[in-house]
């Protein structure tokens, strides 16, 4: 079993940080709280039995899961640490979201067709947003929730799957030749122009949503993910000139009329002119962050529930408080892992489809994490968005994990085809 | 396999996106965080306060001026003596934040022994580790007398030893109770008074000096071999402003020494104009007039408020210490020891070190020379003329059986016309310096004043008479 040792090796680890993090907050905070205990015994059951099915069955690449439930631990042992009741619930997320994420590979995997779906997906994101502008309701200044059975969710979650599956359809679905009949529309889609101009409508399309929602963090996302994919795939310098040209012009219509934006630009250069109201929060994050220092001041010994919303947006600075910006920075260095994934699967992938959903996936990840953490650094103006994976909440841990998913069945195709090779 | 070039070069500026953040993380915690995490909303600091016994603060001869004690599960402050400290050590308060020493030393009294700390971590024992205990040179005996003399009186009273710069008491008028209770009862009242009771008038309060100035004016008559002598008529039109004596008081014709005593006006006043701008101005500085003291609890810089060139009626004005000359009682304190320390001036000082409670040194301080008013030479010229002032002039009421008093009073004006500011500045004994003293009363008049005995009674107290 020589070569196992490639796999159970970082499963230690993993099992030792959960251990490590659990005495630590037994210790910092005077109490052995058998809710935690049990929470992170389940976590570790969970990890273990995805483990074992990666193992025993040809389900693909083993560092996804690996790296992402590094993440999800650190996650529920800052949740733990930050209230019980929070950590529960992640815990739960993070099982579903793992047993999804398994499920989605196999589906996605066994299921052919998927780049000819693209008017059911780009129809879905519409009804999700129509669905949200109808019936949502707004936390944190985003009209962005809708609320099903019990639960709460970011139907913008699920949309940025289905842009990047509509992406990767329109640039790499084979172009049909003309026929007699076909309408004028069809005739245009089927060249080069009618691709990057079909893609750019449902971006701005999508992006219109997400602006009438006032989610600004998304919108960004949206607006990288789909220029990486017209540099990518759009051969066609103009439309890059024009996107930038648009950018520009957004950004200062935004600045220059919109106080919503003022604010957050003007907290972002001087924070500590408003410090008791617009720049609370951010300065709370950098006083966690700077106390910290390099070392941190130990799980359970920092004081990071003085920054208002630190279970959401803002767990990157208590963990930076708590585990030091050297815990801070592994942190970040396994978001850099995970997206160099994806971008690896989607190198090796032979699929054109897939290489572009894989790419789309990888540029959303590494964008989404750098717009929360350069928020919460004060690196970048802050923009409410979840932290992938860590931060509290359950639309975004099951997305991303669906995301995962596909990656995962990606990887797979992949092993068969090399297999069959 | 035709786009796997650009998905790398994506891949590039992503990896440039993680590198940055990387970077700035690490740029942030070495460059900015230090002074950042000093700002007073970030409640850690209260919270790692509140895990350390406050240090306690002794005077010199060990009476406890200040002390932490628990109550129920939060610490609180105590200061026995209430109104006596107010300003020098100040209050240390979860609303109101912090002033004087309780401020300046925070750092200190908040910090427990690292070494200790170390130790402690290991012991079984978890008792609350202590801050370091502040040693002040503060007298409390002396500040006891002070504060009982000046009641009733606005004004300040401020003692140091020349030799070392020493503070031994630093008291203001009036003041205000810093205990917790007290002070939240009163807080609306105090800042509404119009006493201003939480001005610290030693170390703040900036007064026209008077008379006192007359020290300087004459070290600066000498130094420029303009103190000759002069008949006095008892009044003079110097560039058609009048200068009278107090109350016309004819001296007729008087060297340096008599016209110090008995403080003519007709001559330090002529002695003014003929010094000039440029050195009276620079041997103020010498003085610490216009200067920044680096102090241990907060001052104001007394100033020669000349912008524009100065007339003849302003530097006759200065010359008797009137015009926009503003003092502070430190200040003229440190004036007085000058001269009784040979023309040196010692950087005067309240704290003389911090123990942590295991005896570790902390903090400490050693005496420094601050400024060089004059040679020893016309300090000792001064000298002779202030132990003059008080057998013989203005100051008599300091004297003392056996004892040589220096001294020089001062009745300043102010913009109310009828009630003069009081002042006497002395030390003692002339022969050999042990205490210098500063006694200012506000709009006290001339009669109604008592500073000369109130500095005698310290003298005193202080050299055991």
């Amino acid at each position: 079993m020589k070569n196992d040792n490639y796999i159970v090796r970082p499963l230690i680890c993993i099992l030792a940080v959960a251990l490590l993090g659990g005495v630590l907050i037994s210790i910092n905070t005077g109490a052995v709280n058998p809710d935690t205990t049990m929470l992170l015994g389940g976590m570790c059951l969970t990890l273990a039995v995805v483990y074992a099915l990666l193992r025993f069955f040809p389900l693909g690449d083993h560092y996804i899961f690996m790296i992402t439930s590094m993440l999800g631990v650190i996650g529920v042992i800052m949740l733990l640490r930050l209230q019980t009741g929070h950590g529960q619930k992640q815990v739960i997320w993070f099982s579903v979201g793992a047993g999804l994420f398994l499920v989605t590979s196999l589906v996605y995997r066994f299921v052919k067709h998927w780049n000819k779906l693209n008017k059911l997906y780009v129809a879905g994101g519409i009804m999700l947003f129509m669905a949200t502008a109808l019936f949502g309701y707004s936390s944190g200044g985003a009209k962005s929730w809708l609320r099903l059975g019990g639960f709460s969710f970011q139907p913008s979650e699920l949309v940025k799957i289905l842009f990047i599956l509509t992406l990767a359809g329109v640039f790499t679905n084979e172009y049909k030749k003309p026929m007699e009949n076909d309408h004028k529309i069809k005739t245009f889609y089927n060249t080069k122009l009618g691709r990057n101009c079909a893609a750019t409508f449902v971006a701005y399309l999508f992006l219109l949503f997400l602006l009438l929602q006032r989610d600004w963090g998304t919108a960004v996302l949206f607006f990288a993910v789909y220029i990486a994919f017209m540099a990518v795939y759009g051969e066609d310098k103009r439309f890059l000139i024009l996107n930038g040209v648009a950018a520009v012009f957004v950004s200062i219509i935004g600045i220059k009329f919109m106080s919503h934006i003022q604010v957050r630009i003007a907290t972002w250069l001087r924070p500590f002119d408003d410090i008791a109201g617009k720049g609370y929060q951010i300065t709370q994050s950098l006083f966690a962050i700077g106390e910290g220092g390099f070392t941190g001041r130990g799980i359970g010994a920092g004081s990071p529930y003085y920054i208002p919303e630190v279970h959401s947006d803002f767990i990157f600075s208590a963990i930076c408080e708590e585990m030091g910006i050297l815990g801070g920075l592994a942190v970040i260095m396994l978001y850099f892992v995970l997206v160099y994934r994806a971008f690896k699967i989607s190198l090796s992938t032979n699929n054109d489809f897939n290489k572009a959903v894989a790419m789309g996936i990888g540029v959303m990840l590494g964008v989404q994490t750098f717009i929360i953490i350069g928020g919460v650094i004060k690196f970048i103006p802050l923009t409410g968005i979840t932290l992938p994976f860590i931060s509290y909440g359950g639309s975004s841990m099951v997305t991303t994990f669906l995301a995962l998913g596909i990656l995962q069945g990606i990887s797979a195709r992949r092993r068969e085809i090399e297999d069959e090779i | 396999m035709k786009y796997n070039g650009k998905i790398i070069t994506v891949m590039v500026v992503i990896c440039a996106m993680f590198l940055s953040l990387a970077v700035y993380l690490t740029y942030f915690t070495i460059v900015d965080s230090g002074e950042l995490i000093e700002n007073k909303f970030n409640k850690r600091i209260r919270e790692r306060e509140e895990s350390i016994l406050r240090g306690t603060i002794f005077d010199s001869k060990g009476e406890i001026l200040a002390y932490s004690a628990m109550d129920g599960n939060r610490q609180k402050r105590y200061y026995p003596f209430k109104e006596r400290y107010a300003h020098v050590i100040g209050y240390n308060s979860v609303t109101y934040d912090k002033s004087g020493l309780e401020n300046t030393f925070n750092d200190i009294l908040v910090k427990a022994d690292p070494f200790e700390d170390i130790s402690g971590f290991f012991s079984m024992n978890k008792e609350m580790p202590k801050g370091a205990d502040l040693y002040l040179t503060i007298d409390n005996s002396l500040t006891a007398i002070a504060e009982k003399r000046m009641r009733g009186k606005n004004g300040a009273v401020v003692a140091l030893r020349p030799k070392t710069g020493e503070v031994l008491c630093m008291y203001s008028n009036p003041s205000f109770d810093p205990n917790e209770e007290a002070l939240s009862k009163n807080f609306a009242l105090l800042t509404k008074s119009e006493n201003a009771p939480f001005l610290g008038r030693a170390a703040q309060g900036l007064y026209p000096p008077g008379s006192t100035f007359k020290i300087i004016t004459a070290a600066a008559a000498i130094e420029e071999g303009v103190a000759e002598n002069i008949i006095d008529e008892g009044s003079v039109v110097i560039d058609g402003y009048p200068v009278e004596n107090y109350n016309g008081k004819k001296l007729g014709e008087i060297d340096i020494t008599k016209g110090f005593a008995a403080s003519s006006n007709v001559m330090f006043a002529s002695y003014g104009v003929k010094i000039g701008e440029k050195r009276l101005r620079a041997v103020a500085e010498r003085f610490g007039i216009g200067e920044r003291l680096d102090f241990d609890i907060r001052t104001s810089k007394s100033l020669f408020n000349y912008e524009n060139r100065m007339g003849q009626t302003d530097l006759a004005a200065v010359g008797i210490g009137q015009g926009k000359l503003l003092v502070t009682p430190l200040n003229m304190a440190l004036v007085a020891s000058a001269i009784a320390n040979d023309g040196v001036i010692m950087k005067p000082y309240i704290v003389d070190k911090a123990l942590y409670s295991g005896g570790r040194q902390a903090y400490v301080s050693k005496p420094d020379v601050w400024k060089t008013a004059v040679s020893e030479a016309v300090a000792a010229m001064i000298e002779n003329m202030m132990v003059e002032c008080v057998n013989t002039g203005t100051g008599t009421g300091a004297q003392i059986n056996g004892v040589t008093v220096a001294g020089k009073t001062g009745t300043a004006e102010n913009e109310e016309s009828d009630k003069t500011h009081a002042w006497f500045v002395c030390y003692a004994p002339a022969e050999d310096p042990e205490i210098a003293i500063c006694v200012m009363q506000e709009y006290a008049g001339v009669t109604g004043s008592n500073c000369a005995p109130i500095a005698r009674e310290l003298i005193k107290y202080y050299l055991g008479k």
